[in-house]
């Protein structure tokens, strides 16, 4: 048990060094990837706990909460559509500060697309670092990028010729 | 910086909440997630009452759990045990009756990328491998392909010819050792309807006639999961209903969650498939998700299991004369600790299960031309950096094969091992 608990307390400080200095960015990219800052605030808290309570059996802890948080998040956006449809992005959170119609073209793509095109259009993220962090391969992440891009440049009026 | 990524860079403009606190509750377990709140003031329920529901399912999942893992322990004495000549040795002895790998040897190489790659618009450029090709003793190595573009080996057409590829465009496609394209076989969106969102990989019959993969879907689109045959002369696309699954694989929480599958393995005489389905719920007594290996005929009839759950098989390969496949499995040490690697092989019926090394780190079998089996084991205590193997089908003779020697693995026959540094499968033309 002191052995476990000192484990903890050594993993925490570091965790917290991570915590300050990446989690915010984790934070805005699974908000892209759910629209629901709720969403996205349970995922990344509920994440780094869990990076926490693992101590130092995780090799590479800044890749494994990204993981973590999406696949929270993802789980939780299931969970919701099951319950009751979700209607829309949380605009009243994002209205002042992102571009509401990425997000709300966002909504409308796949979970597969819409993860691997957040993680490499916010996150950049090359193309087997995502798939690591999906839990899928860099195949699957190309062609979810690639039809994810195409998609979106529809929904928004294809600026980019 | 194109419009998409000026449009992503406005997500910096919005204010992540400090949830550190909330992260420090959670450990000391005196808070529950918001995310729940949300769903529950959508849906059904007081947080009280589903609280305690919350907590009998999860009495009665563990206690299921702990069932369904201790019925599949006691199968487990039935699989025939490594023979006591097992323990490896540090030189490779290379019996008389292995056949040699002779002509040509496809394989990958990481390059660094092209001087002129746009990282941001063809990211694809930006991941540095390129196929190469080389004779059998190791001579003679050249890029098979001009370009470097990313290109991931299948392996060679079942006449020798041509090195199947995927190319960095998705498009799986034929290309002769001299490097003239042969054939596209078909890309993402021919293999697979609209509904697809990736196919892993393909495998191409023993015939030369048809494709198999696995493909996925988003769960909104119905099925999640399925293995696909494509008829490469007619383009005719079959998925073996038997193999589809409808959870999406992100979790194995529950007993609905029915996996993902891997890219199938065709039987040497082209009638069966072999792939492995992982992702599965609920979670065994370790808190791993599990994984099943699964044979089902290219008709898609006769779906069956084949080995329990709790060995979590992966990597399936058949024999070259069919009778049996290997594949390697994650198994809990005696105490319940931290799992180990072990190759296994049984019969495509489910029969004769036997575990064939139980050093706790070797993985990835692939059969010999002989008939013998080369896998992977760590190099010491670095587990990032492996080294080939060989043994006997039935796990004896263990030896270790020197390291990036490809002279060594035509010598013991290989048809499909790992090179270079055991990172890549490379790939020896049928003859």
């Amino acid at each position: 048990m002191m052995d476990s608990a000192a484990v903890l307390v050594d993993a925490r400080s570091d965790i917290e060094t991570l915590y300050r200095a990446d989690a915010d960015r984790l934070w805005r990219a699974v908000f892209a990837f759910a629209g629901d800052h709720e969403i996205a605030s349970d995922a990344v808290a509920e994440a780094y706990a869990q990076l926490i309570r693992r101590g130092d059996g995780v090799r590479d802890p800044a890749a494994w909460v990204w993981r973590a948080a999406f696949r929270i998040s993802r789980g939780a956006l299931q969970r919701a559509r099951r319950d009751a449809p979700v209607t829309g992005p949380d605009r009243d959170h994002f209205d002042a500060y992102a571009d509401p119609d990425l997000l709300a073209a966002l909504r409308q793509l796949p979970d597969g697309q819409r993860a691997a095109v957040v993680l490499f259009y916010y996150a950049d993220l090359p193309i087997r670092d995502i798939a690591d962090r999906l839990g899928t391969n860099g195949i699957a992440v190309r062609a979810n990028l690639s039809r994810g891009r195409r998609r979106l440049r529809q929904l928004l009026g294809d600026r980019d010729g | 910086m194109d419009d998409l990524r000026r449009r992503f860079a406005t997500l910096d403009g919005v204010v992540a909440p400090d949830l550190w606190d909330d992260v420090g509750r959670r450990v000391a377990g005196s808070t529950t997630g918001r995310v729940g709140a949300t769903v529950r003031s959508r849906g059904i329920g007081s947080r009280p009452v589903s609280l305690l529901v919350a907590l009998a399912l999860l009495v009665v999942a563990v206690a299921i759990a702990a069932l369904v893992a201790g019925s599949q322990r006691d199968r487990l004495p039935a699989v025939v045990p490594p023979p006591d000549d097992a323990s490896p040795t540090a030189v490779a002895t290379i019996p008389p009756d292995d056949v040699a790998s002779t002509g040509l040897v496809a394989y990958v190489v990481g390059e660094p990328p092209p001087s002129d790659a746009d990282c941001d618009e063809t990211p694809w450029r930006c991941r540095h491998t390129n196929l190469w090709i080389a004779d059998a003793d190791g001579s003679d190595a050249r890029p098979l392909l001009r370009e470097t573009l990313d290109d991931t080996l299948i392996g060679w057409t079942p006449d020798g010819r041509g090195v199947v590829y995927l190319d960095g465009y998705g498009a799986f496609r034929v290309v002769a050792p001299d490097g003239t394209q042969l054939r596209e076989l078909g890309t993402f969106d021919t293999l697979c309807d609209p509904r697809c969102t990736g196919i892993q990989s393909v495998a191409i019959s023993p015939d030369g006639t048809r494709l198999a993969f696995a493909a996925t879907r988003s769960p909104e689109t119905g099925d999640t999961s399925v293995i696909a045959i494509v008829d490469l002369s007619t383009g005719q696309s079959t998925e073996l209903a038997s193999t589809a699954t409808r959870t999406d694989g992100t979790s194995c929480d529950g007993a609905a969650d029915e996996g993902v599958a891997d890219p199938p393995v065709w039987s040497p005489d082209g009638t069966r498939l072999a792939f492995v389905r992982q992702m599965i719920g609920p979670p065994d007594d370790r808190g791993v998700c599990r994984s099943a290996l699964f044979v089902v005929d290219v008709d898609g009839s006769d779906l069956r299991g084949i080995v329990p759950m709790d060995l979590h098989p992966l990597a399936p390969a058949w024999s070259p004369d069919g009778s049996r496949i290997a594949f390697h499995a994650a198994t809990a040490d005696p105490d319940g600790a931290s799992p180990s690697i072990d190759i296994f092989s049984v019969r495509p019926d489910g029969t004769d299960l036997r575990r064939l090394t139980e050093d706790g780190h070797s993985a990835w079998p692939r059969w010999t031309r002989g008939g013998r089996l080369v896998v992977v084991r760590p190099r010491g205590d670095d587990l990032t950096t492996v080294d080939p193997w060989i043994m006997d089908a039935d796990g004896a003779n263990v030896a270790r094969l020197p390291a990036d020697d490809l002279a060594a693995l035509s010598a013991v026959g290989c048809l499909e091992c790992p090179y270079p540094s055991g990172r890549y499968a490379a790939s020896w033309q049928p003859t």
